[in-house]
């Protein structure tokens, strides 16, 4: 198994830095995600990595081996490309035995290879047909098992599902998920889906702009994100405003006067006067009906502006102030608890639901 | 990569560049301080300018040209666009006998559909005999009106062949939006399909204007006398007095000028108009009324049947028993004797040359399409126009070039098969490399990546992945320059010394000499020579493949 270390990695295009001081470390085994919207420099790290691209400061190791002047078909790595980068004049079997037969491997060795990564990702059967015959989840199929059978010390994946439907995503993801586990190779996989990132990963790295912002565990990110960028990235956060009273009732709570001149309890750490920042998740927002109902900390009231009903969930915009719309999602909704637009609610939450985020200022 | 490797590529880029340096650039930047020359080989300013246009003598060859180009430009782009629009969005019978007949109309060289023209209508020709054992007789083919004729025959194919894949990528829906958003149907036309083909209008005219400026066989065979820029320059040349090397450059650097002016202008326009249509379903064949089907049914008939007569004269004259320029009735191969008998060196000079400077066009032009796509700089970027202009120089002024360059030392060329070779060879070289560049771009640099990181170095990937998905360009591109190169008669007819003369010269000194028959059997080889593979093309990749240009 590979350790992955990318150590203080600069690349330029140009005048404008696409990766600005970035440094990871990959825990053998682990699949990891780097996650960010288009432009984050997320695919051109990962093309470092492969040694598709060469840095212009920084170094890039696997285990104790520095691969900075090692090319890329020396790196024994496997990649998988968004758009399957599948050889179409090469059958399903040829495409899968290419990395193979250059590797010199004996004829008999190399069909047995590749029945067996055939087997693998389902594709029994299919070996003699040429990739115009199949459709986007197979050839995305024969590319994985073309990258997994050379038994890479690394797992490479670009996007390799944004080119599939939905229901398929999900398939493809699992199987993924299952083949990793069970060869239990280093993975790096980049994506800009949060869902996706979430759903598939045992760390995850977020990238703004060339940096990285955030590393950790899918469900620190989500519920103790480092940033306002994260926040809203991963998921969607409602970003409320106020300033520090003082202490609360418990140990590591703080009073909190909302700009809007609500009192909350919040658990987190600031001392009196200080402006501060609470991010509250949509589904930590629960809803009663009335301007009065509901608690009278951690409260806030308005008006219904939107309704989504997802059937398992309904989306609420609910409307504060002119300037301030929070975002509500209730669960299994009741029957009879379905709001309409313009009904008159009190929003609420738990202290312990809250989320301190650093302060920023710009727009809530 | 980032870092600059002294690689393989780049050992490409330089041998590219000292191809093109020693071969294009050299003799062209010769061509353009010759014309500054004085007969005392002394730098004078323009006097050769001067000359040239105080002298009807001289001036007049520009203003034939022009004129000559311009008509035919317009003539081609209106027999070509309208037949384009007839085949694509009408249901005419036999539609694909149209498509193949036009391009059949492709496979003879200009001045062999000039000299048909002539032994049908020429004062020794079929027709007019036949006419004058009435006591008729036609106006005389000879001229501007000869020249004319033959240009818009010989090149509204391309016109089609352009309008008509121009056609194929606009979608359906384009129409359909422009109708339901109320245009009428004409409107719809003028300002929702139009502007999607004129690029490809553009590059049409380009081709004709180039062309046409360049023919230099044309002109000689059935203009009787016009002076064109191409033929005073050959004829200042190559004078029996001792030739003007001075004035032929100036002549050369003229047509230089205005093919590259021409040449930038349709790059420009077409760089700044050119969409991106994605097309999923084809405009549909459009329904009408029974008397129109029939005008533009005959209407496409007469044109591909006009198209037809050159190469079915040619053929059907090559077996004909003759005596001088006249031919009689009957069957003979007495004309296949005469020349397998009289110049079986020049049909393999042909063969050879065509064969080896295909090959090396094949070989560097798959080389520097890879670069040009790939690996793109500002280097790269001059290869690519530097590429482009030998597509624009007429071969008679690359031949005075390449003479004026190597028939003194270091290297001596003239008198060589070599010097031959090396015009054929540059002058079609931009054919692989566009049918390349086309392909590679459509072909994701991705797959490329992929076969890397599965182990495979760059240029074994090259060979494995890269080579093998460029294969439909490679082969059209190689049809293509084989199609221009076997025929190629402007700087041969410079170039050619003693035994290297080739089959188009020795058409030439046939036709000049009225040994007709002997010239049509030689002239049908050529056409079998240049259909055979364009055939072969066609059966590989099929129509819209093969014509990737």
């Amino acid at each position: 198994m590979t350790r992955v270390r990318v150590e203080g990695i600069v690349k330029r295009f140009g005048d404008t830095p696409a990766i600005d001081g970035v440094s990871l470390d990959v825990r053998p085994g682990e699949m990891f995600t780097l996650v960010g919207p288009s432009g984050c420099g997320k695919t051109t790290l990962l093309r470092i990595i492969a040694g598709l691209l060469e840095q212009d400061v920084g170094s890039v190791l696997f285990n104790e081996d520095r691969m900075d002047d090692v090319p890329s078909y020396l790196r024994n790595i496997g990649v998988v490309f968004q758009n399957y980068a599948i050889f179409p004049h090469l059958s399903v079997g040829e495409n899968i035995a290419y990395g193979l037969k250059a590797r010199r491997l004996p004829q008999g060795q190399i069909a047995i290879k590749v029945a067996e990564a055939a087997r693998l990702v389902q594709l029994e059967g299919l070996i003699d047909r040429m990739p115009a015959q199949l459709s986007g989840g197979q050839q995305q199929r024969v590319v994985l098992a073309r990258a997994l059978t050379i038994e890479p010390r690394l797992l490479l994946m670009d996007e390799p599902l944004s080119n599939l439907d939905a229901k398929l995503r999900v398939q493809i993801r699992s199987l993924i998920r299952a083949l990793q586990r069970k060869l239990e190779i280093t993975t790096i996989y980049v994506t800009h889906d949060q869902e996706e990132a979430l759903a598939i990963s045992d760390t995850i790295a977020v990238m703004d702009r060339g940096h990285i912002l955030q590393v950790g565990k899918p469900w620190e990110l989500y519920l103790r994100p480092g940033s306002r960028f994260v926040a809203d990235f991963i998921g969607t956060m409602n970003v409320l405003r106020g300033k520090v009273e003082g202490p609360g009732r418990g140990p590591e709570e703080l009073t909190v006067v909302t700009d809007f001149g609500e009192r909350w309890l919040v658990r987190a750490a600031g001392s009196p006067g200080r402006p501060i920042s609470i991010g509250i998740r949509p589904e930590s927002l629960q809803l009663s009906p009335g301007a009065n109902a509901g608690e009278a900390w951690n409260s806030l009231k308005g008006t219904v502006s939107e309704v989504v009903y997802l059937g398992a969930v309904v989306r609420y915009q609910v409307k504060v102030t002119e300037d301030l719309a929070v975002t509500a999602e209730i669960h299994n909704p009741d029957f009879s608890a379905i709001c309409g637009v313009g009904d008159r609610l009190t929003v609420w939450f738990s202290a312990s639901r809250a989320v301190p985020l650093p302060h920023e200022t710009g727009p809530a | 990569m980032a870092r600059r490797r002294r690689d393989l590529w780049w050992c490409v880029t330089v041998l590219a560049f000292l191809t093109v340096a020693l071969f294009l650039v050299y003799p062209l930047a010769t061509v353009l301080v010759t014309s500054f020359t004085g007969e005392d080989k002394r730098f004078i300013l323009a006097e050769n300018y001067r000359r040239f246009f105080f002298h009807r003598y001289y001036y007049s060859s520009i203003i034939n040209s022009l004129y000559l180009s311009t008509l035919a430009t317009s003539g081609a782009l209106l027999v070509g666009t309208a037949l384009a629009f007839a085949v694509a969005r009408y249901s005419l019978p036999g539609k694909t006998f149209i498509r193949t007949a036009a391009n059949l109309a492709l496979l003879s060289p200009p001045f062999i559909g000039a000299y048909s023209w002539v032994v049908l209508f020429g004062r020794m020709g079929l027709v007019n005999r036949a006419l004058s054992t009435f006591g008729w007789s036609l106006p005389t083919i000879y001229g501007w009106r000869g020249i004319l004729l033959v240009f818009v025959v010989q090149y509204f194919p391309f016109v089609f062949l352009l309008v008509s894949a121009a056609l194929r990528s606009v979608d359906q829906s384009i129409e359909d939006a422009a109708l339901s958003l109320g245009s009428p149907p004409r409107r719809t036309f003028r300002t929702a399909i139009l502007p999607v083909i004129t690029p490809s209008l553009t590059a049409g005219a380009l081709l004709v204007f180039m062309g046409t400026m360049a023919d230099f066989g044309t002109p000689m065979i059935i203009g009787e006398g016009l002076r064109t820029l191409p033929t005073l320059m050959y004829g200042e040349f190559m004078n029996e007095l001792g030739g003007n090397p001075a004035m032929a450059s100036t002549l050369g650097s003229l047509l230089i000028l205005v093919n590259t002016a021409a040449l930038m202008a349709q790059r420009y326009y077409a760089f700044r108009k050119a969409y991106n249509v994605v097309c999923i379903q084809p405009l549909r064949v459009q329904r009408t009324s029974a008397g129109r089907r029939i005008a533009l049914t005959a209407f496409a008939y007469c044109v591909v049947g006009v198209a037809l007569i050159p190469s079915a004269t040619i053929i059907i004259s090559s077996f004909m028993p003759t005596k001088g320029p006249v031919m009689y009735a009957g069957f003979s191969l007495q004309s296949y004797q005469i020349i397998f008998h009289m110049v079986p060196r020049a049909i393999a000079n042909t063969f050879g040359l065509t064969a080896m400077a295909v090959a090396l066009d094949v070989l560097l032009g798959v080389l520097v399409a890879y670069l040009l796509a790939r690996r793109r700089s500002p280097a790269h970027g001059l290869l690519d126009v530097l590429i482009m202009l030998a597509y624009a120089i007429p071969g008679t002024v690359v031949g005075v070039g390449l003479i004026v360059v190597y028939n003194r030392p270091p290297v001596i060329l003239t008198g060589t098969w070599i010097i031959l070779l090396v015009s054929y060879f540059i002058r079609h070289l931009p054919y692989p490399v566009r049918s390349c560049t086309a392909m590679l771009q459509q072909i994701d640099i991705r797959v490329e990546e992929a076969s890397v990181s599965l182990g495979v170095p760059p240029f074994r990937t090259f060979l494995k992945v890269t080579i093998p998905l460029m294969f439909p360009a490679i082969l059209s591109g190689a049809a293509l320059a084989w199609m221009t190169t076997i025929g190629e008669l402007s700087s041969s007819i410079l170039l050619y010394s003693g035994p290297w003369a080739t089959m188009s010269v020795a058409i030439f000194t046939q036709v000049f000499s009225n040994h007709f028959g002997t010239a049509s059997a030689l002239a049908s080889i050529l056409i079998a020579a240049a259909f055979v593979p364009l055939f072969l093309t066609y059966r590989v990749l099929g129509e819209r493949a093969a014509l990737g240009m």
